[in-house]
């Protein structure tokens, strides 16, 4: 041990410290200062990002001994450093958080004013512009921006680009990151000047109403910009062991022997679990219940859990996981879908009784043959795609610890806090009542955060040891465990007649769902059923595999199974134009799902159906820059590609989909809307907020929302299928408008008129000019013991499953998206330069939120056709380091025209549906059929390569 | 994570006496962006590290006898900032795509050389340039052209107790006089616009007489087990008139003499097409700069 002196944020700090310690560590676990992130621990991310000595650092892989005598600035010093220059304004110190102090509520967020000077510009602006969403790279985010302003007062995009090249943001909320960071230089160049919050630049939406339809910034943006927001690793417990998970060493392997005494040997190890200790189920899962918690007869993928261990830090818990001995007996890997299928290959997992068969999915509608006979033109092609990891920027971690009454408490990030209280429950044997789960904020999820991870492993280890333990993933861990998006195989046959009218459409799909369930049946049934494109087409036929392997699992991932379909049925849509001799735009349009249209498992279009007037603003705004501007540099391909693409809102499929909200009314005039919906950056506590405060005729600041704790909040079901915001959201509406029912009866009497001929409005209650303000009419409706809460549980209109006549979902939504591309005929470097987008979401509830979500699945998408790829081999994962992951960076972030179509779905809160993936799905054809115009050659296989572009290309091939 | 410990020695003489104890497992640390990165995943295991930052004698970049001398813990930021690196053109296009301004600030040059990845960003570009480099022990101290450095991936001519004390670079020619104006260039390919890790790089160094091309060196990093100097098909272009035919045949030479391989980043014929292609645009890219 060494003593450390240094100044953070200003103020003398001293503490003990080992040569092997890093900054980001100390400042976090040493002194409290929770707002420096970590994402990787291997310099890629910049979520560590702190000043020091004035110049930026990657504090994961600073050591600590390093910043003897040094000036550091965090997060939670970076407005200090703003209010300094300006005198008279107040400002709050960064202060130390003590570590062990929590509140006894879940993620409460705090309605406050983002006006507030105590903000540096930056901060202010970025919550604004609406440049953070799940907030995790936020705070390395700013401080590197601080940095750049320091020393270039006017940065182009160009330079902030370069600055930021490395400082990934997964929610992609980069070109909103870019205008902050323009708007804030703005502001420190003219210091003196009043604060301006400066409405960002957003696609025409309709008129809002009093609260609904405006771009509002996120309730917890403050928390997230100054580094107050806690994530579940920003929390601590006094004596809080540390826990360490056993991997498989092989991808599939029989156990032969287990031993454990050597690591329990180990001083400072408390507990060190197998499956012996594993009370209740053995198994865990979302729907089928297949995934060992801990390993017992064999190990079926890299990242299987086989022991685990609490120790008093986390090295020791790390040292100890090196002296558990495992004799493995390796069995033959099963690496891909197709072979996982023969009958002569060895089952890996037989958890629904069909072998290594998950599910087999078939869609049919019309007579498929004959639909072929009819067709003038017939496109089969093959497509291939690999794995893709979600990357959230925040890993894995959960926190258990046993409360005073003998229940279990586990605090994690998680997508479905009510589904991890189940499994929880069900392995330790005990009831739900006993278990209580508490959602931390989530950094970043995507669909990855569904299953579980370390919820049950760290509830059995607080059981066993009596204390508090906390499991943090590495980068590496997380990647190596989490389930992926399916890697597929996709053979598309489509028929259409000379005219361009589709008369079938055809594929067969092979889904590698890994080593385990998941939602792997859910997600490739989406798959199946979005097969045949956003398009009414007469002869259906789709056989979809979803497959056990020894690969990692693979389940939700934004997109859920139609990222990967889309690719297949636009390329061919695409093919089928130029067959044709037709405009690409021209053939969807002709086969557009309308209203009155059948989609391919039989469901009738009834409303809420904008796909046409998508396709329309594209094409418009498409044709238009063609038009005008298109000067490829002599030596460099331009092309634009265009593909359009549909996506349900809800579970659907007959699953009963529903939401329960709860609204509660205060004597201050506040209000608090409570639900277990996780929040994971898309915004819904904004959509919560907003809805009641519109129903309640409250300020938006006035409404707090509480989520994800069930023992306070109501089950909002699972954060999947881009449902909440309108389940959750019309659970929230409900309860709003009951609320404010009970409210009006009292209102009534004094305001001497019929309930419903009062106005809440702005605060107040009103009738003909007479008013009472809203917390008046609270503290009245208690003196006459009227509940001041309200509960609705919000069932979405019933669907039907596949392969019974009826509607399957409730509604869809609707996308269209061109991209302009340029490619290095010399190389085969590809790069996006544009993508016009239009998206039909029925309602924008907040437009600010919703470019959010758009910019964001756009970036992700651009991801998925060019720079990302999960990498296994024979079942051993490459990719196992963020190093070996590239996602798109800030220098990526193509210039974005959007288009928002609000036809709305009667059902939906204020009209609205969902938005969560719609905007990542086109992305990846768009780019790939633009580069089939710039070169001639046809993308089969994801990510585009550019070796095999360019050899297909030399080699006059037609494709890769 | 192991334990290990730290020496911040402040002087050259401090140092090096540590890595005279000829401790296996005592390792110098520059910037740290390779060890501390690697020491985290486990990938090295040293005991102690003996941290250069406060090494005064392995700082500082001064200009004398028609030499650069660049001390050791010049960082890459460094280079792109100081003017005295202004002629060395190719030098600082591989800092400017180098990493991040934020890794480009703790990086040095000489933990980019003591690394010797084959993919390593300024090896091209220094062996284009003709460095030199120098390395002291307690007992001694010696300078052998870069060129000679290089043994194999991660291997090195440098002796455990050995530092890298600087790198010299010729800043006129000795060949020739200081009227012919000299060019350099780089460029970095990464794969699908990740430039993190370099499929191939290239740097080029040319010398110029009218429309001749009086000197030239080429340097491959990538494509080798070490980065190489591609001279046959310097032989091409050295002293001959700079003409598209030439350049032809260079750059196609410059790929039949590296021996990539293949990986899941690329194949080796991809490497090799790629050689070509970017041996002729930095060599234009050169000649235009005059
Ligand atoms: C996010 C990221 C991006 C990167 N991008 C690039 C890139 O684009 N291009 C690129 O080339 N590299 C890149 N790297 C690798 C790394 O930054 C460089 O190799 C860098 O130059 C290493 O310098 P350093 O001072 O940090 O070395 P260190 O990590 O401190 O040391 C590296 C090695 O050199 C030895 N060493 C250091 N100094 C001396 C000395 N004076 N004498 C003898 N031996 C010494 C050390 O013992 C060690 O073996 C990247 C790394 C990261 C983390
Ligand atoms: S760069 Fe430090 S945590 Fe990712
Ligand atoms: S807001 Fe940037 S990662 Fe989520």
């Amino acid at each position: 041990m060494t003593n450390l002196n240094m100044t953070v944020n200003g103020k003398p700090i001293s503490i003990e410290i080992e040569a092997n310690e890093y900054l980001a560590a100390a400042l976090r676990y040493k002194l409290g200062l929770t707002g420096t992130k970590i994402g990787c621990d291997e310099a890629e991310c910049g979520a560590c990002t702190v000043i020091v000595n004035g110049t930026p650092v990657d504090s994961c892989i600073y050591p600590a001994l390093k910043a003897q005598g040094a000036e550091v600035l965090t997060i939670e010093g970076l407005a200090q450093t703003w209010a300094a220059t300006e005198p008279g304004v107040a400002t709050e110190p960064g202060v130390a958080t003590e570590p062990g102090v929590v509140t006894e509520q879940g993620v409460v967020t705090e309605p406050g004013s983002v006006t507030t000077p105590a903000l540096h510009p930056l901060q202010a602006h970025f919550i604004h512009q609406g440049a953070l969403q799940c907030g995790y790279c936020t705070p390395g985010m700013l401080m590197q921006s601080k940095h750049l302003l320091d020393h270039n007062p006017n940065p182009t995009t160009d330079e902030i680009k370069v600055a930021l090249k490395d400082t990934l943001c997964r929610c992609g909320a980069y070109v909103a990151i870019m205008n902050a960071i323009q708007f804030a230089a703005e502001e420190m160049r003219e210091p003196n000047a009043a604060r301006q919050t400066v409405i960002p630049n957003l696609p025409a939406t309709k008129a809002p109403l009093d609260v609904i339809g405006k771009p509002l910034p996120r309730p917890d943006a403050i928390a997230k910009a100054t580094g107050a927001a806690k994530y579940t690793d920003d929390y601590a417990f006094p004596d809080m062991l540390w826990g360490a998970t056993l991997r498989a060493k092989f991808p599939h392997a029989k156990i032969l022997k287990l031993d454990v005494a050597q690591a329990q040997a180990l001083p400072g190890v408390r507990a060190v679990l197998t499956h012996h200790d594993v009370p209740g189920s053995k198994n865990h899962g979302l729907i089928y219940n297949d995934w060992p918690v801990l390993c017992y007869d064999k190990v079926r993928y890299q990242g299987d859990a086989v022991a685990i261990v609490a120790a008093d830090t986390r090295e020791i818990a790390q040292r100890a996981l090196d002296l558990i001995e495992v004799a493995y007996e390796p069995l033959p890997v099963v690496d891909n879908p197709v072979d996982a299928l023969k009958p002569e290959t060895i089952i890996v997992n037989d958890g629904t009784g069909h072998g290594n068969l998950l599910k087999h999915i078939h869609v049919e509608k019309g007579d498929i043959d004959k639909g072929f006979a009819e067709a003038d033109v017939i496109i089969e092609n093959e497509y291939h795609s690999p794995f893709y990891e979600h990357a959230f920027m925040e890993p894995e971690c959960s926190i258990g610890r046993v409360l005073e009454n003998g229940r279990i408490e586990v605090i994690c990030g998680s997508q479905i806090p009510y589904e991890d209280r189940r499994q929880i429950a069900a392995a330790l044997n005990m009831e739900e009542r006993e278990v209580r789960v508490r959602g931390a904020l989530i950094g970043g999820g995507f669909g990855g955060k569904e299953d579980i991870a370390a919820q049950i492993h760290v509830a059995l280890l607080a059981k066993a040891t009596g204390r508090p333990v906390k499991m943090l993933y590495s980068r590496h861990e997380s990647l190596v465990s989490h389930p992926k998006r399916h890697a597929t195989v996709i053979r598309v046959k489509t028929g259409a007649k000379q005219d361009g009218t589709l008369v079938a459409s055809q594929a067969t799909i092979y889904g590698d769902s890994g080593a385990y369930a998941s939602l792997g049946d859910k997600v490739m049934t989406r798959a199946a059923t979005h097969a045949a494109g956003p398009y009414a087409v007469p002869n259906v036929k789709i056989d979809c595999y979803a497959m056990y392997t020894n690969n990692p699992p693979a389940g939700a991932f934004r997109g859920f199974g139609v990222t990967q379909s889309a690719f297949a049925v636009e390329s061919n849509m695409d093919e089928l134009a130029h067959q044709l001799n037709m405009d690409p735009f021209e053939l969807r349009r002709m086969n557009a799902l309308r209203i009155g249209s059948t989609t391919s498992t039989g469901q009738v279009v009834k409303e809420s159906a904008g796909l046409l007037e998508c396709i329309r603003l594209v094409e418009q705004e498409v044709k238009r820059q063609r038009d005008s501007n298109l000067q490829s540099p002599v030596s460099k391909l331009q092309s634009w590609g265009f593909a359009a693409a549909f996506k349900n809102t809800g579970l659907g499929g007959g699953a009963p989909d529903k939401s329960a909200a709860e609204v509660e009314v205060f004597e201050d005039g506040t209000a608090e809307v409570r639900s277990s919906a996780a929040e994971i950056g898309q915004g819904l506590p904004t959509v919560l907020a907003m809805i009641t405060a519109e129903e309640l005729g409250l300020p938006y600041e006035n409404v707090r929302v509480l989520l994800s704790d069930t023992d306070l909040t109501p089950d909002g079901g699972p954060t999947t299928a881009s449902r909440q915001t309108f389940v959750t959201g019309n659970a929230a509406r409900y309860a709003a408008k009951g609320m404010r029912e009970i409210l009006a009866e009292t209102a009534s009497e004094y305001l001497d008129a019929a309930p419903a001929q009062l106005t809440f409005k702005d605060g107040y209650v009103s009738q003909n000019g007479h008013k009472l303000p809203f917390a008046e009419i609270v503290k009245r409706a208690r003196q006459e013991n009227r509940p001041t809460r309200y509960l609705h549980e919000y069932f979405a209109p019933a669907t039907k499953p596949l392969g019974v006549e009826g509607d399957m979902h409730f509604g869809f939504s609707y996308a269209a998206q061109a991209a302009l591309i340029e490619l290095d005929p010399d190389t085969g470097e590809t790069h996006v330069l544009k993508i016009v987008t239009a998206t039909d979401i029925g309602r924008a509830l907040n437009p600010l939120a919703l470019q959010g979500q758009v910019e964001g699945g756009i970036m992700m998408c651009l991801g998925n056709a060019l720079t990302e790829e999960f990498i296994v081999e024979k079942g051993k994962v490459w990719s196992d380091l963020f190093a070996k992951y590239k996602m798109p960076s800030i220098k990526h972030t193509p210039e974005i025209v959007s288009f928002i179509v609000e036809d709305e779905i009667s059902a939906g809160p204020f009209g609205a549906k969902g938005v969560g993936e719609i905007s990542s799905i086109p992305t990846t054809p768009a780019i790939t059929n633009a580069i089939y115009n710039a070169c001639g050659v046809r993308v089969r296989r994801l990510p585009v390569d550019q070796d095999a572009l360019l050899l297909a290309m030399r080699a006059g091939k037609l494709e890769t | 994570m192991r334990e290990f410990d730290l020496l911040q020695p402040k002087t050259l003489n401090d140092a090096l006496e540590a890595l005279a104890q000829n401790n296996a497992t005592i390792r110098p640390l520059g910037g740290g962006t390779d060890m501390l990165v690697d020491l985290r995943a486990r990938r090295v295991q040293p005991d102690t590290l003996v941290a250069l930052q406060g090494v005064n004698e392995l700082r500082g970049v001064t200009r004398a006898n028609g030499h650069l001398h660049v001390g050791a813990s010049t960082t890459i930021a460094e280079i792109l900032k100081n003017p005295l690196f202004a002629p060395f053109n190719a030098l600082r296009q591989a800092a400017s795509v180098f990493a991040n301004p934020m890794i480009r600030n703790s990086a040095t040059i000489a933990g980019n050389i003591g690394s010797a990845s084959p993919a390593g960003d300024m090896l091209p570009p220094l062996l284009a340039l003709n460095a030199q480099i120098e390395l002291v022990s307690r007992n001694e101290t010696r300078v052998m052209p870069l060129s000679e450095f290089f043994l194999g991936p991660r291997k090195t001519a440098k002796r455990a107790d050995e530092l890298i004390s600087s790198i010299q670079l010729l800043v006129t020619s000795n060949q020739s006089p200081v009227s012919n104006p000299q060019s350099s260039a780089f460029y970095k390919l990464g794969l699908r616009q990740a430039d993190a890790i370099s499929l191939v790089s290239v740097a080029v160094w040319l010398e110029r007489d009218g429309e001749k091309i009086r000197d030239v060196r080429i340097a491959l990093g990538a494509v080798a087990p070490r980065p190489m100097r591609a001279t046959r098909a310097e032989e091409i272009l050295r002293g001959q008139i700079f003409s598209e035919t030439n350049l032809k045949e260079s750059a196609r030479i410059a790929s039949t003499e590296c021996s990539p391989i293949s990986d899941l980043r690329a194949s080796a014929d991809y490497r090799r097409r790629m050689i070509a292609v970017y041996v002729r645009r930095m060599i234009e890219q050169a000649w235009q700069h005059f």
